[in-house]
């Protein structure tokens, strides 16, 4: 019995030297094997034998094969990796946009920005020089070629994320297979007791893989199945694996789901989750401040550029680059409102005020249109530009504005000044004219009666409630329609005319032989007319000429009106003066235009605005009046930039900026004046302020400094990946090698190992064998 | 715990050690070769922002100093064209006082005229100049001169075709300098006191104001001359008053006691005796040189005082006449071709003639140098005292117009230093804006190559100590 047990013990320690050393041969075979954890073979001494009242040693026993894992490092591990993997993934999509900005030198758009102002400021020095024309048209056209390049390689670099998302997404589905297969086989084999060393290292390596595409979250269950989450929904379960899928959205992005599940995941870790950032964040966010950097450019040049007025005089004819559209698809597009009919900017309610000049003579004539935002439809629009004389506006087929002069005319929407405000004649002209002393409203009655006479035929004139909205205040021009459409005033060369808000009666001709006469009626009152009953008013064989210049500096937009405090002749008379008088009635200046003056010579009436007087009479007592507007804004309600007239540039974003085709084809439409004259520079010096110009949309900064931050951002957003992706490399290498110190095999561990067990197998061979030659002597015995 | 160093640790930490000296090296070395610190803005985001605001100064400020080059190059050509212009009229005024001397033979005021011409043909290149295509002193108009003489009423005049708008350009954020001056405040500024007469004819400025500017001539004409009483004492008009040139009613006297006969109150003359020459066609004199044409051979001896009368009639064309009222104290003129508008009274009218009506103020200096050259060749045969009146009145404009002149030289020199200035200060803070810029993109070369040099080093000990770390193995010593 005792022989046997001693043999038995030898043999087992033969078998267990053996099963060590076929471990150290496994582990040095896969000492560079990756994922391989080092395995140890656990020894324990034989269960004991009783044998003659003791318990005698039975040998070794070699229990098992362990991994040397540290599941909790292991963890850690995963974690990093996925966040290495969205780093560098980051890193890669941040680095091309990076390149695309080519900054800080180099052909950027900071540096087209730049020439583009070099070129405005180059032309303001010589706005007529055809050559700095060209140069302005060809930096035009550079900025807004790299608007549109940059905008085109973002699309570029989001369209290229968005197919790396899917072959990623394509690999996660792989991993999640292979790990959901090495499940099955774990969990099989525990079943059977057995310890399945290999096929863990395999599933760790393959989480370790996975967890360098999404952040996932392993949890373990008690077959030694692994369950994989990603983004809160389980990706691997104990049974399957539930595939991923890209989702398209509508904005030209991507995102992912898991089959099966609702929404999108939240994937914020391992290259995928990078790619989405790039692709959701960075790429997007670039070309929403590219954008926005676009539009206030397009914006503010257009501001300026569209109420210039091109070195080839007023425009004749003028598109609009933006169209308008139907948005209640009613088949009408002149029904929508104006501020609601698909413009790519913003409608304010505000004032546009059309210049119109006659060709011949060079006369100016201002006329302002009123556009609200709640209530102007582009039917209004479109009317109130016809309404314009010598104007006509219309949509084209392609809901463009079409605005046209008629042959003789031009127009612009400039702030200059009226040069001859008084075309009617209603101050010191040749025409008889009686004005009201007062600005309306009038307080008409229903049935009220003008009469007028002229040369012993008596017009008169009945104003009834059907004449005005409100015949208790009724409008100058409601009541001066009234006498200009009365048939015998018509008949009889009578005529009327509102300005700025007073009524004006006159004879259609001029001379010192025309005359009428005011012989009563029951308006006189409201009219201020009532001392007037009676008398004659006659025309004069010499008007007073009014002539305007300079250019208004106010702040605001304004009406001056002028009229004379006595009758007198100018320039002769003493003590004759002129009132000039803003919007709300304060005196703004008194122009001595008495005797001493020399008639035609210019008088200052303030804020730039200068006028002459012609030789000629004035009456005090006929209410001689004019009006001039003086416009520091010409399109307060933003309407032109809306629409797209006039515009030195044409689209709304980086995308589709483009300089105007009309302007590529003909450098002397660039409106560089605002003068009218064809050496003005005008809207240059107006262009050149943009410059340091801030804009609300982008935070209240000018365009450079946007355009600065905007590359400072990318940069920061860049370094601050780098500075992370080192700080993470530094963390995982030093995870992996606290792994390794765990996990990882020294060959020359495992050379001392086998020397060791090789002894151990000589030493069992030994026992054996003694054992053996001990047996031999007992048998000799017999 | 003693670290377990493991094969693959050991690899690993040699692998990572020689690629982070590697990466090193490579960034070292690229900085030297470009020269730059920052060659993406990745590389330092905060100096990426600041390179970025130091380029748009350096852009803007290069905006400005080009074009202060090309407004001083345009100030100084307009400065050029003005110290010709004053030059110019400097001897204009030189030659006028020559022109004024009693003494000068009507020839020698001839030749003083045409050298006037040329003057003025010289002053208005002046005024046209250009620079480039710019026209200097047309305001904003382009593709024109400033002035242009044009033929109205049959004179030469100079009218300025520009605008009255200045020129800027841009030499600072918010700053504009005028570059141009408009000729209408050079060679035409107006400071407008009324029409002056040069007072040949009596005719003086009617009770209404007048309008326009430069000069007209107005022609009192001598229609016909009433005799009145004259033929009771034997007297009868020379020519039946055809050459006469006096207007309005005058006094004759004829004094058979003194000898003499004189009319309206002109100088006396002795009357004439049978056998003089101009027995027929005795000239008298009004004291404002009207002539009366009389014919002494019927005289018979006795006196006479009474009132001869001659009807006149006016235009300011000379072409288009109107009967003369002399007891109009407002006749209206209006010139069909310039516009300006003269308003005379006639009541102290006493001959014919041409009278020299200016608009004090508003005579441009091409138009004072035109009327000085018509004055000097003296068409209308104006003695030396009745051209000194009108001469006296050219040389008053030409001394404002001098005057004009020289303030818009003045204007040109101090905004050309104003310029100057500016430039000087943008070119010290464009370098300075370089030097800032240069410290935050480029490399310090000395540091980089020290860096490089570092990197090598350590890149060549990593390698070196990691070539002796794997080499070291316990299969060398198993036998």
């Amino acid at each position: 019995m005792a022989a046997s047990i001693g043999l038995n013990s030898g043999l087992r320690a033969l078998l267990s030297s053996r099963f060590v050393l076929d471990t150290i041969g496994h582990n040095i075979a896969n000492a560079n094997t990756p994922g391989y954890s080092r395995q140890n073979v656990d020894l324990a001494a034989g269960r004991p034998v009783f044998s003659r009242g003791s318990l005698i040693g039975s040998g070794v026993d070699a229990r098992s094969v362990r991994r040397t894992v540290d599941t909790l490092l292991q963890r850690r591990l995963i974690g990093q990796t996925s966040t290495r993997a969205r780093l560098a993934s980051r890193y890669t999509g941040l680095t091309e946009i990076e390149a695309l900005l080519r900054e800080p030198e180099g052909s950027s758009l900071g540096a087209r920005l730049d020439d583009f102002f070099a070129s405005a400021s180059g032309l303001s020095t010589n706005p007529t020089d055809g050559i700095l024309r060209t140069g302005l048209v060809n930096s035009g056209i550079q900025l807004t070629s790299q608007f549109n390049q940059l905008s085109q390689s973002l699309g570029s670099i989001r369209r290229d994320t968005n197919r790396e998302v899917a072959v990623r997404v394509n690999e996660v589905n792989e991993l999640a297979s292979a790990i959901s297969s090495l499940n099955e086989e774990i969990a099989s084999a525990k079943a059977s007791g057995l310890t399945p060393n290999d096929l863990m290292d395999r599933r760790d390596l393959s989480i370790e893989n996975l967890s360098k595409l999404v952040d996932v979250n392993t949890q373990m269950d008690a077959t030694g199945s692994v369950r994989i989450l990603v983004g809160g929904s389980t990706l691997v379960s104990t049974t399957r694996f539930h595939a991923m899928l890209v989702q398209d959205n509508t904005d030209g992005s991507v995102s992912v789901g898991i089959e099966g599940a609702a929404g999108s995941l939240g994937v914020t870790g391992g290259a995928l989750g990078g790619l989405l950032a790039v692709a959701q964040g960075s790429a997007p966010d670039l070309q929403t401040d590219l954008d926005a950097l676009a539009r206030n450019l397009i914006r503010a040049v257009n501001r300026v550029h569209s109420r210039g007025i091109p070195a080839s005089g007023p425009y004749t004819s003028l598109s609009s680059s933006n169209r308008l559209s139907d948005m209640d698809k009613d088949g009408d597009i002149r029904d929508e409102l104006l501020s609601n009919s698909g413009l790519p900017f913003d409608i304010a309610t505000g004032e546009l005020f059309v210049n119109l000049t006659e060709e011949a003579t060079g006369f100016v004539e201002k006329q302002g249109i009123a556009i609200s935002r709640t209530h102007t439809t582009v039917g209004d629009f479109l009317d109130a530009l016809s309404a314009v004389p010598h104007l006509s506006a219309d949509l084209d087929a392609l809901g463009r504005v079409q605005v046209f002069a008629d042959v003789g005319y031009g127009f612009d929407f400039s702030t200059r000044l009226d040069t001859n405000p008084d075309q009617i004649g209603s101050f010191g002209g040749g025409e008889a004219s009686l004005a009201t002393p007062t600005a309306g409203p009038f307080a008409l009655a229903d049935g009220d009666t003008l009469l007028l006479d002229v040369g012993g035929t008596p017009i008169p004139i009945t104003f009834t409630n059907a004449d005005f909205a409100d015949t208790s205040q009724a409008t100058a021009e409601e009541i001066a329609a009234v006498i200009a459409g009365d048939p015998t005033a018509q008949a009889n060369g009578i005529r009327a005319e509102a300005v700025d808000g007073r009524v004006v009666v006159q004879t259609a001709g001029a001379g010192s032989t025309l005359s009428f006469d005011l012989t009563g009626g029951t308006a006189l009152a409201a009219l201020g007319w009532s001392g007037l009953s009676g008398t004659t008013i006659a025309g004069h064989g010499t008007d007073v000429s009014v002539e305007v210049s300079g250019s208004y500096s106010g702040a605001s937009n304004d009406v001056f009106t002028f009229v004379a405090n006595q009758d007198g002749t100018i320039g002769t008379t003493p003590g004759l003066t002129v009132d000039v008088l803003d919007s709300s009635g304060r005196q703004v200046a008194t122009l001595d235009v008495g005797a001493g003056y020399s008639p035609g010579a210019p008088i200052a009436v303030g804020n730039g605005v200068s006028v002459s007087f012609g030789l000629g009479e004035l009456s005090a007592t006929h209410n001689d009046v004019f009006s001039l507007d003086v416009i520091a804004e010409s399109d307060s309600a933003d309407v032109l930039v809306a629409v797209g007239l006039g515009g030195l540039f044409t689209g709304s974003g980086a995308e589709d900026i483009d300089l105007a085709e009309g302007i590529q084809l003909d450098h002397t439409l660039i409106a560089s004046s605002t003068s009218g004259s064809a050496g003005d520079n005008g809207a240059l010096l107006g262009l050149l302020d943009i410059e340091r110009l801030t804009h609300t949309d982008l935070g209240s900064t000018t365009l450079g400094e946007f355009y600065g931050d905007v590359v400072g951002g990318v940069g920061f957003d860049l370094a601050t990946t780098v500075d992370s992706l080192d700080a993470t490399d530094t963390l995982i290498e030093s995870l992996e090698l606290r792994q390794e110190q765990v996990s990882g095999v020294n060959v020359d561990e495992e050379l001392v190992d086998l020397l060791q067990f090789e002894q151990a197998f000589e030493a069992a061979s030994r026992y054996i064998s003694v054992l053996n030659e001990l047996n031999d002597d007992l048998l000799s015995l017999l | 715990m003693p670290v377990r160093a493991t094969t693959n640790s050991n690899f690993q930490r040699v692998l990572s050690g020689l690629r982070f000296n590697l990466s090193q090296l490579v960034l070292r070395q690229e900085q030297v070769a470009t020269g730059r610190r920052i060659l993406r803005p990745s590389d330092d985001p905060a100096g990426t922002s600041r390179v970025l605001s130091f380029n748009r100064q350096l852009a803007s400020a290069s905006r400005f100093i080009d074009a202060i080059g090309i407004g001083r190059s345009i100030l100084d050509t307009g400065a050029v064209a003005l110290e010709a212009g004053s030059g110019a009229l400097a001897e204009a005024r030189e030659t006028l006082i020559q022109g004024m001397n009693g003494t000068l033979a009507p020839e020698d005021r001839q030749a003083l005229a045409t050298e006037i011409d040329l003057i003025r043909l010289g002053l208005l290149e002046n005024a046209n100049a250009r620079s480039g295509e710019r026209t200097l002193f047309g305001g904003a108009t382009a593709g024109q001169g400033a002035y242009e003489s044009r033929s109205i009423g049959g004179r030469e005049r100079a009218i300025y075709i520009g605008s009255n708008e200045q020129q800027f350009i841009r030499i600072g954020d918010g700053v504009d300098v005028a570059i141009t001056t408009p000729g209408s405040s050079i060679f035409s500024r107006e400071a407008g006191a009324g029409a002056v007469f040069a007072g040949l004819t009596g005719a003086q400025p009617g009770s209404t104001a007048n309008e326009g500017s430069g000069y007209e001539y107005l022609t009192l004409r001598h229609d016909t001359t009433i005799a009145g009483t004259i033929g009771t004492v034997g007297l009868a008009l020379a020519g039946a008053g055809a050459n006469d040139t006096f207007l309005g009613p005058q006094t004759l006297d004829v004094d058979p006691v003194a000898g003499t006969v004189s009319f309206g109150g002109g100088p006396a003359r002795s009357i004439p005796q049978a056998g003089d020459p101009d027995l027929a066609n005795f000239v008298v004199e009004n004291p404002a040189g009207g002539e009366l044409h009389l014919d002494f051979t019927g005289y018979t001896g006795t006196s006479f005082n009474g009132t001869v009368d001659a009807t006149g009639s006016i235009s300011i064309d000379g072409t288009t006449f109107t009967a003369l009222n002399l007891a109009d104290q407002n006749i209206q003129l209006v010139h069909p071709e310039s516009g300006n508008v003269i308003h005379v009274d006639a009541t102290g009218v006493t001959r014919a003639g041409r009278e020299l009506v200016s608009f004090s103020g508003k005579v441009n200096a091409f138009d004072a140098l035109q009327g000085m050259a018509d004055d000097l060749r003296n068409v209308d045969g104006l003695d030396h005292t009745e051209l000194l009146g009108r001469l006296d009145i050219w040389l008053d404009e030409v001394d404002r117009n001098h005057e004009n002149l020289l303030v818009g030289l003045g204007g040109l020199g101090s905004r050309s230093e104003r310029l100057t200035n500016t430039e000087d200060r943008l070119q010290g803070m464009r370098t300075q804006v370089e030097i800032l810029r240069s410290q935050e993109l480029d490399i310090d070369f000395a540091e980089a190559a020290l860096e490089m040099a570092r990197a090598q080093q350590q890149l060549e000990i990593a390698q070196a100590s990691g070539v002796r770390l794997l080499q070291t193995n316990l299969m060398n010593f198993l036998r």
